[in-house]
């Protein structure tokens, strides 16, 4: 084989150009080997920066398009609030309509936080149960809640519940696991979250609201982070947490980054919702959503 | 290797050889993002984000 002789040489060069020899001279078989493993080589790890790619990034697309999709199918199915179909409007004028609701328990200052039968039942049926949002993780951030910590439930953009732990209608624990750098790294930032930023936890039962208390980190061993009472397995719950569990540090998963909070309010639907979540089109439909 | 694979191999003149050389790139860059990556991954402990309950 040659290389076509290039048209924009003057003709002397190309004369020279042509006159090249067909093929280069035959190297040594040492030389060929040795050639030889060297692309084997590079093939290797041009290979393993590929997984590396494939990994950090592939694995988002897919992960964030479904977590997309999850959250428009979960809320198509969201019971409407009290006042029927166009209450959404009309509580603009005449504030918050909350909906009755079955009290599970109630917590030391009075408030009292309400049952979550559909939630229970979602979670048993493998669906999605609830859309965590964390207004600190940024304004868009909202993770669809499924029943199960494997890879069908957590690599598909979301978190999933340990169904070991508690359900947040009852005092207890409700631990949840997502990933820190890959499947769109739905937990990635969570080390932004602060003390006292607060979450939400949106269910077709009603809105529970927690703050964050504690964060740690721990060995992937030490299951006391899901405990009833984090850090106390045994011990009797009295109060609601939800716990959040990721890898940690970045890029590794040595140890697990845990963020606790603490339930601070529930809110029926037809309650008022936060202005942090005021701009959630499909909060503000279920919820009153006042200065919006 | 490569240099034969590409001399000798794929056919045609050079702006040809150099188009199906990218596409066959692009193809076994697709399968192992798509299949071969997946596979791996079921025996690599990077994606385990939970705390080991049952362990």
């Amino acid at each position: 084989m040659t290389l076509t002789t290039p048209r924009h040489l003057p003709p002397a060069e190309r004369a020279a150009w042509s006159s090249r020899p067909a093929r280069r001279p035959r190297r040594s078989w040492s030389a060929r080997i040795i050639g030889g493993i060297g692309e084997v080589l590079i093939t290797l790890g041009i290979l393993g920066l590929l997984f590396v790619v494939w990994e950090l990034w592939w694995t988002g697309i897919e992960a964030e398009s479904d977590r997309q999709d999850t959250l428009e199918e979960f809320y198509a199915q969201m019971p409407q609030p009290p006042g029927g179909e166009s209450a959404g409007e009309s509580a603009g004028d005449q504030g918050p309509q909350p909906a009755d609701f079955e009290v599970c328990y109630t917590l030391e200052d009075g408030t009292e936080i309400g049952c979550a039968p559909i939630m229970e039942q979602l979670a048993s049926t493998g669906q999605v149960m609830a859309t965590l949002y964390a207004p600190r993780l940024g304004d868009q951030w909202a993770a669809p809640v499924r029943e199960g910590v494997a890879a069908e439930q957590i690599d598909r953009g979301g978190v999933g519940r340990y169904p070991s732990t508690q359900m947040p209608d009852q005092p207890g624990n409700f631990a949840v696991a997502g990933h820190r750098n890959t499947y769109a790294s739905m937990l990635g930032r969570q080390d932004e979250l602060q003390i006292g930023d607060r979450l939400y936890l949106v269910s077709p039962d009603g809105m529970y609201t927690y703050e964050v208390a504690q964060r740690q980190v721990v060995a992937p061993s030490q299951t006391e982070v899901l405990a009833p009472v984090p850090g106390q397995p045994g011990v009797d719950p009295e109060t609601g947490m939800l716990t959040l569990t990721t890898c940690h540090p970045m890029y590794s998963n040595a140890e697990r980054l845990i963020h606790h909070a603490q339930i601070v309010d529930f809110t029926p639907l037809g309650g008022e919702v936060p202005d942090e979540l005021a701009h959630h089109e499909p909060i503000r439909e279920m919820f009153y959503a006042g200065g919006a | 290797m490569y240099a034969w694979f590409f001399n000798e191999v794929l056919p045609g003149p050079l702006w040809l050889r150099i188009i199906l050389a990218l596409l066959i790139v692009a193809g076994i860059v697709f399968l192992l993002m798509e299949y071969a990556f997946p596979w791996l991954s079921e025996y690599s402990p990077l994606g385990d984000v939970t705390l080991d309950e049952e362990a």
